[in-house]
């Protein structure tokens, strides 16, 4: 358990993003046009900047069972950090070169990050709800904000009818849990006759959830969404809000085993809930109480978890192969990555080892948000030039950019030298170590006999991934090609880099490679 | 405590699924907005229902929570009309069927 802390100490890193935010938006209106897409990211940057110095400083612990920080949520949260300063910085390179009128993006990406912050560090539903709901809510906007262009109306509204409907349910879901615990707190003891409602309660908060990290089928929205926003906002969008959504499965469903283990343990009092504990820890684990493997609605998760999660990887490694469009292809490619990190959110759920998903999620984030930010220099104006053929020599032109994109694309392909590579070779070895994993959760469906048939061939969800994933690297190495390639009819003239898109993404490619030789270094 | 929560669940069941069945078969933005406010009033209503079940300070966290909810929905409304009122300056229409454009 994590010791009690004070509230300023645990929250500080995200209230000098608050005031980050605060402060940007009082600078804006003073500011020419011109000078607040120079200034202005530089202050957000400071801000975020100064926030890791005090994230690095913040005493582990926890606050009235609200939030929590430990090593994992720190690591979370410096690669928030990170992702957030890129973003800036390739919003930036979109809003200089589409001239805009305003400075308030800025502002909302930094709230957005104060909102997944939050919801890193929250072991409380309504802490939880408020930081999902912040984040979203700066969001939308950012998704919509060229009106002009033709893609961008019908972007912000799926997505924002869309989130709106399934925060609805995520909500309804904790009502539930509600009932069920008669606590708010992650860490909620059981009623026991209760059992359906909380079963209820934590059906509809993972779908909420799963719609966040968009797994099958709740993916549908992210093409149109990456495909109508801005290549800067999707570089935020595509990294932050995965952090906030696999961490707080992570936590959630540690907490969950919680409850059930305590039921069985007969302590069935309304309102008892534990502090919370460091992310990735079960607690079981701790002695709280025994694993209840024969629970057989874990199973079903478990299920949920691991065929979701394949299905997300063949349709998402399948889809980017034909896509033209960068931003579409890296929303794809978003698809497959979120199903291999419900493969690992499935290893969690079966063998309470949360280290593969959380690491992934980190590497993931780093990756594509980089990728999508050397986008935001190379596509130029309105991101017109998102496409394979008018990208063609972009890299011989800006050779940083085109490095960036080369080495953080591998790493999101999982190909050897980078942390994509260590996070996907781990997950698929884990898998494989356990190739029961999918004949398992069949189990639930199927009648035993045919299940330990079916046992005997081979191990096929991680064979399937790993087919999936060494397909999919055909897709990247398209756009690598591109665009170190011969200048094509369609290429024009690339934009120079600004100085802190050029900085955040050096920084990006170092902690990628960094990541691969020493992943010990964020806990894994 | 006596109180049973199955009536209050009921209804708060009922409003769910009219809101849902509102964003799903209405075609106007606004009663999209609309079906989702209900949907999240259903929410509140259940929270209130389950905290009347626990006597002492337990049930205070579901009266808590609804407060919070519904500044949440007040701040998703302001963003979801003034992103109507953007749409219908650019488009003159707000009948989902026309944003479907971007199918590959």
């Amino acid at each position: 358990m994590l010791p009690p802390v004070d509230l300023l100490a645990l929250l500080g890193p995200v209230l000098l993003v608050v005031v980050g935010a605060l402060v940007t938006l009082v600078t804006e209106p003073f500011l020419l046009r011109k000078d607040k897409h120079a200034f202005l990211p530089w202050i957000g940057v400071s801000f975020l900047a100064m926030a890791g110095v005090a994230l690095h400083f913040a005493p582990p612990g926890e606050f009235g069972g609200m939030f929590a920080l430990d090593a994992w949520r720190g690591a979370l949260m410096g690669a928030l950090f990170l992702v957030a300063a890129i973003g800036l910085a390739a919003l930036q390179q979109n809003l200089r070169s589409d001239d805009f009128p305003g400075g308030e993006p800025y502002v909302l990406i930094l709230l957005a990050t104060v909102g997944v912050a939050l919801m890193l560090m929250a072991s409380h539903f309504i802490a939880l709800f408020l930081g999902m709901e912040i984040a979203s809510l700066a969001i939308y906007p950012m998704v919509g904000l060229r009106r002009d262009h033709k893609g961008s109306e019908e972007a912000v509204l799926k997505y924002f009818s869309l989130g709106a409907v399934f925060s609805a349910v995520f909500l309804l879901g904790v009502a539930m849990i509600y009932g069920a615990t008669g606590s708010l707190n992650f860490a909620s003891v059981l009623i026991g006759p209760r059992l359906g409602i909380f079963l209820l309660g934590y059906a509809l908060v993972t779908v909420g959830l799963l719609f966040k990290l968009g797994v099958v089928p709740f993916h549908f929205w992210s093409p149109d969404a990456y495909a109508g926003a801005p290549s800067g906002v999707v570089s935020f969008m595509a990294g932050a809000v995965k952090l906030g959504a696999v961490a707080v499965l992570a936590n959630l469903w540690s907490s969950h085993f919680f409850g059930f283990a305590l039921l069985y343990t007969g302590q069935t009092v309304p309102g008892v809930h534990y502090p919370p504990a460091p992310l990735g820890v079960s607690y079981p684990l701790l002695g709280v109480g025994a694993f209840p493997e024969k629970i057989l609605v874990l199973r079903a998760w478990q299920f949920v978890f691991v065929y979701g999660g394949l299905a997300s990887v063949v349709i998402g490694s399948l889809a980017l192969l034909g896509q033209t469009s960068i931003r579409r292809m890296m929303a794809y490619s978003g698809v497959a990555n979120a199903g291999f990190m419900a493969l690992a959110l499935g290893i969690f759920v079966k063998h309470a080892d949360a280290r593969y998903a959380l690491f992934y999620v980190v590497v993931y984030a780093l990756g594509t948000t980089g990728v999508l930010a050397t986008l935001s220099a190379l596509s130029g104006r309105g991101d017109l030039q998102d496409d394979m053929t008018a990208l063609a020599g972009a890299g011989r032109k800006r050779p940083l950019m085109g490095l960036a994109l080369s080495i953080l694309l591998a790493s999101v392909a999982g190909l050897p030298f980078t942390a994509g590579f260590v996070a996907k070779f781990q997950l698929l070895a884990a898998l494989f170590t356990d190739g029961r994993i999918g004949i398992d959760a069949l189990g639930l469906i199927l009648p035993q006999a045919m299940v330990k048939q079916a046992g005997i061939l081979f191990p096929l969800v991680p064979v399937v991934a790993l087919v999936c994933a060494l397909v999919s690297v055909a897709g990247y190495f398209r756009l690598v090609v591109a665009v170190w390639s011969e200048p094509g009819t369609r290429s024009k003239e690339v934009e120079a880099p600004s100085l802190l898109l050029s900085a955040t993404l050096v920084l990006a490619m170092l902690a990628v490679l960094a990541l691969a030789i020493q992943p010990r270094a964020i806990g894994f | 405590m006596s109180f049973l929560p199955t009536q209050s669940l009921i209804l708060a069941g009922f409003l769910f699924s009219i809101g849902l069945a509102t964003v799903l078969v209405k075609r106007n933005l606004f009663f999209v907005l609309m079906g989702v406010e209900l949907m999240l009033n259903a929410a509140n209503l259940s929270f209130i229902a389950w905290s009347r079940t626990f006597s002492g300070p337990v049930g205070l966290d579901g009266q808590v929570a609804p407060l919070f909810s519904i500044a949440v929905a007040a701040a998703e409304a302001c963003v979801g009309l003034a992103m109507l009122l953007s749409v219908f300056r650019s488009k003159e229409t707000l009948d989902t069927d026309r944003f479907d454009r971007m199918k590959e």
